[in-house]
């Protein structure tokens, strides 16, 4: 009965509204405008969480005690004609397993190019983007492998941001302002250190 | 030869995929490897043999890990003399069970992993463990030609090898030259979509998926063909070779939505002449059912544990315990609460079963309350006692009510899906018992007991949603506490009522189980048949093309050509005779060091003692004045001495060494070493034996010269 009352108070989001995401997210509290954070259940790392993005639960959420976890997420609005999908993937290899993570990366989103560094503070990003099209349809990816500096933790993201109808006038994708989403998203990545 | 791919038969591939089952160190795969070489071809294996294990390859990532549960092997043969560089990765895909069966622990998990989408912490291990080999074997030496690897995998192993096959590496190509999967579990749509982002994003598009979980509503068969038109575009879909027994059950399960058919398949093997396979059974499922079916397997997936091998055939069968284990669990929490407020209504003062409409019970109060203190002023003190124990009593129920309010909630929210499931799931049991009835595998009763104990399970299951329909609004009950006493304790017997009537239902649905358990013994045998089908040794002496050879736990054993009765296991023999002939060479050699030690620490001791004896009195006697101190030990003697030794006489009787003790040790060695003797002629007899046995296999001689090591 508590919880009853309690999803009343809850905000009016899609994360929050859907039972499942909202068992994911510890706090309603917004960390940035529009984003809660995800604090992952396997003690390894945080990120931003949209607030209109939805997990459906396994098999799209799976998870391995501390060690794995992988987590595909959707933002999707049909009245403004976008969606936005994220699919993210913690596991305990590091910056000493980079090749076989970007190997793994690139195979899974079907890119065999380079991938550009970025330092940040305490992370390394191997950042690379593509466009695919099917059917008149686009789909812009922006995907990196990201690893701790301070551990060996790894996080495999890959953001794609698309519009839903592509026969609709209002589709409108800014591929420079998607790069710039992703790449805040990714550099949003904190690894917790090992205890 | 020049690289030529080594193991290229079906019964030299299954051999060594077995090997993965039995838990040996890297030495005795080797050996293991040599041996199944040889009694396979003929020849010897002269490449080199290296063993890499995913254990010790992923340890560092291991180490402060729970690991995904992937295990794998990978076997490189090189030699450069022969030009031979390849690598046999072999992934085990699953927890390991026992030795020598085939039925790993967390089977079930896995399969439920692949039915709806998952397991990619176990393809990502396998990659990972493939490229890191990779490096390692081609960072070694440069003269060898090009590295050749190949994939096998056996029953979910072959699901991840195939995976590994469909999703190239990062230039873009092929993994493997070719993959072998022996009774496999399919990829599946669903997980192929959760693993490979690019084809979740085009399934995604084509069918305009609102929702991820919308994959599940898209027809099958449509599905299937897009999936296998996608991965068939994407790569050469002939360098998979499936290898599958038609009693398998796996295979029975494959024609279940969602099972890729990727790769050629020589036709099917028959491992079982009686067994006709139980996939025309499911076959017979409707498609809708097992989406329905597929959805619950979902919300199973992440908390299974690993007592659900028989749930897994139920499942499939459409008989699934774990459907009602939410229900029995609850029977427990049940019992508990209606004991309690019996227990509490007992402290009444009246037995709870008198107390069973609310006007009696009513009455009971109204008597105590109404009845004047002075009328019977004995009993004063008893009706004030009473009173504050009713009213103790009532708020105790209450509150207890108001307890069990969030497990009816819980109910409430479960029970239709769980009569819904069971439904679905029993009205598939029939054309399934009714197919084994058929064949005669069951009989007529059988099926209709089985069928009658899920109806009934079906049947309480209903009348415990009815009763809390009808009896047990959460509202009402919450609002319980507010209301006057009269009503309050009406309501408070309704709902206990309506407890006791669940629990009985419980305790019939129970009952309806144990009579399953008892029942279905003969359905579960026919199960094993597949079961057994899938097991690589079934696989292994079903490709046998030879009708003389037969094979356990990967021995070989061969019947003498005219008596197929006899079957001698070859394996084990040459195993004796060559461990039998080592055992006898050392205790030769070691007969031979006990001959020199006696030598050495008696009879030579002996004459070197005696000889220093001789030397000594030999000393004494030439120089007797030198030994005069041995005088002033014994005797007063002032300083300067009055004594000197002027004469020393030995009157010596050295004895020779003892013969006795030479002859019993001469005795003993010959005793040993004639046993040693009896032994070899022994162990040559086993090799003449079976040489003579099958004079006309010209291997069987050269196999037992061949010494495979380890």
């Amino acid at each position: 009965m508590k919880k009853e009352a309690d999803s009343k108070e809850l905000p009016n989001t899609a994360a929050f509204q859907d039972e499942f995401t909202r068992s994911l997210l510890d706090s309603p509290e917004e960390v940035e405008d529009g984003h809660y954070l995800f604090e992952s259940k396997t003690g390894g790392y945080s990120m931003l969480w949209p607030e209109n993005a939805i997990n459906e639960g396994p098999p799209f959420y799976q998870r391995t005690k501390n060690s794995f976890e992988k987590i595909i997420f959707n933002d999707r609005n049909e009245k403004e004609n976008y969606r936005y999908s994220f699919s993210t993937t913690y596991s305990t290899y590091g910056e000493s397993a980079i090749d076989s993570s970007l190997n793994l990366l690139s195979s899974g989103v079907s890119y065999f190019g380079e991938y550009k560094k970025i330092e940040t503070d305490k992370t390394i990003i191997y950042f690379a983007k593509s466009e695919k099209s099917y059917e008149g349809a686009k789909g812009y990816f922006f995907f990196s492998y990201i690893t701790s500096k301070e551990s060996q933790k790894g996080l495999e993201y890959i953001y794609s941001a698309e519009c839903i109808d592509y026969s609709n006038s209002n589709c409108d994708i800014d591929i420079k302002k998607e790069e710039q989403k992703a790449l805040h998203y990714m550099k949003s990545v904190k690894f917790y250190k090992d205890e | 030869m020049s690289n030529e791919e080594l193991l290229n038969s079906d019964i030299l591939r299954a051999r060594i995929m077995d090997l993965e089952y039995e838990n040996l160190s890297e030495k005795e795969i080797k050996s293991e490897i040599k041996r199944i070489y040889f009694e396979e071809t003929g020849k010897m294996l002269t490449a080199d043999v290296n063993i890499y294990r995913s254990d010790d390859i992923l340890k560092e990532h291991r180490k402060t890990n729970i690991d995904s549960g992937f295990d794998g092997t990978i076997i490189h043969f090189q030699s450069e003399e022969l030009k031979i560089n390849q690598a046999i990765t072999i992934t085990r895909g699953s927890e390991l069970g026992e030795k020598n069966t085939w039925k790993p622990i967390d089977w079930t998990y896995n399969l439920i992993g692949i039915f709806v989408g998952g397991t990619d912490n176990q393809y990502q291990d396998a990659r990972r463990f493939d490229d890191k080999v990779k490096n390692i074997i081609q960072n070694q030496r440069n003269t060898l030609p090009t590295l050749e690897k190949y994939g096998f995998g056996h029953s979910l192993g072959g699901n991840n090898i195939s995976i590994l096959q469909l999703i190239p590496d990062d230039k873009g190509e092929l993994r493997f030259k070719n993959v072998y999967a022996i009774n496999d579990a399919a990829p599946t749509a669903y997980q192929l979509a959760v693993i490979d982002s690019d084809f979740r994003w085009l399934i995604n598009r084509e069918y305009q998926l609102k929702n991820e979980q919308d994959i599940y509503t898209i027809p099958p068969d449509e599905l299937k063909a897009f999936t296998e038109e996608y991965y068939k575009n994407k790569i050469d879909e002939t360098t998979i070779h499936h290898l599958t027994a038609e009693e398998d059950m796996l295979y029975g399960a494959s024609s279940v939505r969602g099972f890729l058919e990727i790769g050629g398949r020589d036709g099917f093997l028959d491992t079982d002449p009686i067994f006709s396979g139980i996939r025309e059974l499911v076959d017979k499922i409707p498609d809708k059912d097992l989406r329905t079916i597929q959805m619950f397997l979902s919300n199973y997936s992440t908390t299974y544990n690993n007592d659900g091998f028989d749930g897994f055939i139920k499942e499939l069968t459409g008989f699934n315990p774990a459907v009602v284990d939410s229900v029995l669990n609850a029977r427990s929490d049940f019992s508990e609460t209606v004991e309690k407020v019996q227990k509490s209504m007992n402290d009444l003062g009246k037995p709870f079963t008198d107390i069973t409409e609310a006007d009696n019970f009513w009455s009971v109060v109204k008597e105590s309350v109404t009845l004047p203190f002075d009328v019977v002023g004995a009993n004063i003190n008893f009706q004030n006692e009473l009173l504050s124990g009713l009213f103790q009593t009532i708020g105790n129920i209450t509150e207890l009510i108001v307890k069990a309010v969030p497990m009816i909630i819980e109910m409430t929210k479960k029970l239709p899906e769980v009569i819904r499931s069971v439904k679905v799931l029993y009205e598939n049991l029939d054309p399934i018992l009714q197919a084994f009835v058929d064949v005669g595998f069951i009989s007529q009763i059988e099926k209709d007991e089985i069928v009658s104990y899920i109806k009934e399970i079906e049947t309480s299951l209903v009348a415990i949603q009815t009763t809390i329909d009808e009896s047990l609004d959460p509202s009402l009950l919450l609002a319980l506490n507010s209301k006057d006493p009269k009503s309050q304790i009406e309501e408070i017997i309704e709902i206990v009522t309506a407890f006791q009537k669940i629990q009985s239902e419980i305790s019939d649905i129970q009952e309806a189980f144990e009579g399953l358990k008892n029942v279905d013994t003969s359905f579960m045998e026919h199960f094993s048949v597949s079961a057994h089908a899938h097991g690589l040794d079934a696989v292994i002496n079903a490709l046998a093309v030879n009708k003389n050879i037969s094979y356990k736990n990967n021995d070989m054993y061969m019947s003498p050509s005219g008596s197929g009765e006899i079957k001698v296991n070859i394996s084990s023999s040459v195993r004796i005779y060559q461990k039998g002939l080592a055992i006898t060479e050392e205790k030769e050699s070691n007969v031979k060091k006990l001959k020199a030690l006696f030598d050495i620490e008696y009879l030579e001791d002996y004459q070197n003692r005696q000889r220093e004896i001789v030397t000594k009195i030999h000393t004494m006697e030439s120089n007797p004045s030198q030994y005069s101190y041995l005088l002033y030990r014994t005797l007063w003697n002032p300083a300067g001495g009055y004594y000197t030794l002027t004469t020393i006489n030995v009157n010596e009787q050295l004895f020779p060494f003892p013969s006795k003790i030479n002859e019993s040790f001469s005795h003993m060695i010959e005793t040993i070493e004639g046993e040693i003797e009896k032994e070899k002629v022994l162990v040559k007899k086993i090799r003449d034996s079976i040489e003579e046995l099958f004079s006309e296999e010209e291997k069987i001689a050269k196999m037992f010269d061949y010494q495979y090591g380890g």
